[in-house]
């Protein structure tokens, strides 16, 4: 009798694991079937199925076909979104297909998808920014920036978007204004030392830089009060003078690269004065003035 | 889809930075120093001798402040001579070499006379202006105070770079 139990328990067993791989092979086939017929929600719900299966998971092809099946999802349904999960599923199997495809079996193929896709993100990077939705906008370019490397486009290309990008966000955030707050400020402080991790002459980065650190030393000034304590105003000329110091660097290296001659003379006298080097000040407004003549 | 990238920041110019320190440290020198009796009324009188920025923000200031009860004026004066009663008198870099006749002219008063040159807190004034990395400090003459009819508390010295 336990020999019969056994036997039936393994054939049950058995069967399921035939049926299980059966349906999983089936799920794959469906999909391809879908596929054809452009019907991507029956496409993407086996896909699914077939992505689960440890076999399926390890074939480039799955991850091909599910690119495929999101990215006409996401154009279907999720097109006007800046923050498309669809679009998302599609990138996540991009990923793992250019992981997997190491015969570059479907990558040539794909090409144009990222393309795409990776276009749909930059645009949306740019749309968020519209939106003031900064954390999104970054997402979508990181989304961008990671599908054009994957792609090998070009390096300087890219580096110049991400530069464009940065500064955007920038302009987004200071809204063109020379009134900010001290949020904006160290979020645009951030924003400029980024872009001059990336390219250290950037000469707005490093102009724009300055000023934050330079207009904030004078902003305290503009603030203090004549009866402040003695203690309080050593402690407050120290922050100043760090302040200015911490200008100075960068409106050297915007001077250098003959970016806006003009200001940064200004900027370099201005800096000089408030650093009490009347002799460097002198300097840079003697350049100045003839620079106007 | 582009980026929109707008202009740069641009110099805020709303005041002299060195002279508002300037302004903020004489006003404490105040807190500090005793005047006689007979100056404790009326106007306290800012005298500058020169041009310098520092005028306007001194003007600034008389706007909304007073030294104790008194209000504040400020007076601008282009050479020694033309000088009369101040509580106290800054002498521009520009106008140094005029400091022995500021002191001739003031030394039967009681005016603290305040300096931005170097070496000149050995030359007869009060107080004078130096700069230390890159920050504004000051000395101190208790003497030349002291000859003035005026009472310095020590916790001022404490603050100056050097007392002499």
């Amino acid at each position: 009798m336990k020999r019969l139990i056994y036997i039936l328990s393994l054939l049950v067993a058995v069967t399921s694991t035939v049926n299980a791989q059966f349906f999983q092979n089936n799920s794959m086939s469906k999909a391809e079937f879908y596929i054809q017929k452009a019907e991507f929600d029956s496409a993407q719900k086996y896909i699914n199925i077939a992505a689960t299966h440890e076999e399926f998971a390890k074939q480039a092809k799955t991850w091909f076909y599910r690119s495929l099946i999101y990215k006409e999802q996401y154009k279907t349904k999720e097109k006007q979104e800046l923050n498309s999960t669809l679009r998302n599923e599609c990138a996540s199997s991009i990923h793992k297909l250019y992981k997997i495809d190491t015969a570059n079996t479907y990558l040539d193929q794909v090409k144009p998808l990222v393309k795409y896709i990776a276009s749909t993100y930059y645009n949306d990077a740019a749309r968020a920014i519209n939106n003031e939705d900064y954390k999104l906008a970054n997402n979508n370019f990181a989304q961008y920036k990671n599908l054009q490397t994957l792609i090998k486009a070009d390096e300087n290309t890219l580096t110049n978007h991400e530069i464009q990008f940065k500064f955007a966000i920038a302009t987004a955030i200071s809204k063109g204004q020379d009134k900010i707050d001290s949020t904006q400020r160290s979020q645009l402080i951030t924003i400029y030392k980024e872009i001059l991790a990336i390219d250290k002459n950037n000469p707005s980065a490093n102009y724009n830089l300055s000023l934050l650190y330079y207009n904030e030393g004078v902003d305290i000034v503009n603030n203090m009060d004549y009866d402040m304590e003695f203690e309080s105003l050593i402690a407050t000329q120290e922050k100043i003078a760090d302040l200015f110091k911490a200008a100075l660097p960068f409106m050297l290296k915007a001077y250098e690269s003959d970016y806006r001659k003009e200001d940064t003379l200004e900027g370099l006298k201005n800096i000089y004065y408030g650093l009490n080097d009347t002799e460097k000040s002198n300097y840079y407004k003697q350049e100045l003035e003839s620079l106007q003549k | 889809m582009v980026f929109i990238i707008g202009s740069s920041f641009i110099t805020k110019k709303e005041v002299d930075t060195n002279a508002k320190l300037k302004a903020v440290f004489m006003y404490n020198f105040t807190k500090y120093i005793e005047w006689p009796k007979a100056y404790q009324t009326g106007y306290f009188v800012f005298g500058i001798v020169g041009d310098t920025p520092l005028y306007d923000e001194l003007t600034k200031m008389a706007q909304t402040k007073k030294i104790g009860n008194q209000p504040i004026l400020v007076k601008k004066f282009s050479s020694a001579s033309e000088l009369d009663k101040c509580h106290l008198l800054y002498v521009t870099k520009g106008k140094s070499s005029e400091l022995s006749n500021v002191i001739k002219k003031v030394k039967s008063g009681s005016t603290l006379i305040v300096t931005e040159q170097e070496g000149l807190v050995d030359k007869g004034a009060g107080i004078n202006f130096v700069v230390r990395d890159n920050k504004q400090k000051f000395e101190m003459n208790t003497k030349s105070i002291e000859i003035q009819k005026l009472k310095v508390s020590s916790n001022l010295e404490a603050l100056a770079v050097t007392v002499k």
